[in-house]
């Protein structure tokens, strides 16, 4: 049905001669292969463990936060803000143990939700970034303090996306129907 | 080389026998040749990209599953290759080697002259589709897969492969009108 329209264009398609690669083409890939290094593959469990020691870096800042709000709250009032961070970083290692548990289970669903989780806190960490700068001020131990949070948020976040990407892939070579190509 | 024996094969590579990788390299070339040079339009670059096909798949051999067909996984090893390529390069070649296509000839020399044109200018209007819809045209009508084989390689629904192939037959129509 759908081809009658182009029937011409098939039948072109269909006869445009093939080409041939080189005679010694399989000679030559032959020849290449000793020299290949077996491939170390990222697995669902290296991937996992890198979203579970996020997930210690945010708990110890979490706890690192409370006694530092603990401290300075004392001496002056602190933006509502600045105040929450402490659960802030709780909540976002709390999210990191569950993206990490079920990446060890090396599902399709799993790698999918990681990729979700992921964006959604490098957009987060944004957000909370800008947001607390404007709510604590320029003062510069703050600000200065704000941007290395935020700084190594991001920077999680890229080495989290690096990871989950070569993981992806290594799933595709692997020939496991996996995710949708991206074009 | 049916599929049992394929399959066969790929067991012995899997298990470390290397040279038997060169029944899967002289099986497979033409084909992943033939994509690589109707996806970038240059001879030098498909014979690259289907060495590094080979190279890469041999290297990630040891997890293909074996109860799998190889070609769909190796095409899609190859179209990832040839996708990366083409982001780095953007601007497609449009050499064309006459001297490497090796088709039929035979019968009337007129209308082998004419079908040649035709063929070379579904080739250009080829290069100038969005590298998704050319990928869908090309193993469906050049390396004639079937949907289902243009869907499982490409990693889509079997409706996204048909509706691909035809969005890219929809603008093949149009730009050979234009030419």
């Amino acid at each position: 049905m759908m081809q009658k329209g182009f029937r011409y264009i098939i039948r072109l398609a269909k006869e445009t001669p093939s080409v041939s690669p080189p005679d010694d083409f399989t000679v030559r890939v032959m020849a290449q292969l000793p020299e290949l290094k077996p491939e170390r593959s990222i697995i669902g469990k290296d991937c996992a463990f890198c979203f579970l020691a996020a997930a210690c870096f945010y708990f110890i800042t979490g706890i690192v936060f409370i006694a530092g709000v603990r401290k300075i709250s004392t001496v002056t009032v602190l933006p509502h803000w600045i105040m929450v961070q402490p659960q802030i970083a709780f909540i976002t290692g709390s999210g990191f143990i569950l993206l990490g548990i079920s990446l060890l289970k090396n599902s399709r669903f799993a790698l999918r939700t990681a990729r979700i989780g992921l964006v959604i806190y490098i957009g987060f960490v944004l957000i909370n970034g800008i947001t607390a700068h404007k709510a604590f001020g320029a003062v510069l131990p703050g600000a200065a303090g704000i941007f290395c949070f935020t700084g190594s948020g991001i920077m999680t976040g890229g080495f989290l996306a690096l990871m989950l990407r070569r993981y992806r892939e290594q799933l595709v070579n692997s020939g496991a129907p996996f995710i949708k190509a991206e074009n | 080389m049916d599929q049992k024996q394929e399959k066969t094969i790929i067991k012995r590579v899997q298990a470390g026998d290397r040279d038997a990788y060169a029944c899967l390299v002289d099986k497979y070339k033409g084909p992943v040749f033939n994509l690589a040079y109707r996806m970038t339009g240059s001879f030098q670059e498909a014979e690259d990209l289907a060495q590094e096909t080979f190279l890469k798949a041999y290297a990630a051999i040891t997890r293909f599953d074996a109860k799998k067909r190889f070609f769909p996984w190796l095409y899609t090893i190859s179209l990832n290759l040839i996708r990366n390529h083409l982001k780095r390069k953007r601007k497609v070649s449009s050499e064309i080697l006459q001297d490497n296509i090796t088709g039929d000839d035979t019968g009337n020399p007129e209308n082998t002259v004419v079908r040649h044109q035709e063929s070379e200018k579904l080739s250009r209007c080829l290069e100038k589709l969005p590298a998704d819809l050319r990928e869908a045209v090309i193993l469906r009508y050049y390396q004639e897969l079937s949907f289902g084989d243009v869907a499982e390689t490409l990693e889509i629904s079997l409706s996204a492969a048909k509706m691909r192939v035809y969005r890219g037959l929809e603008k093949l129509r149009s730009f050979m009108k234009d030419k």
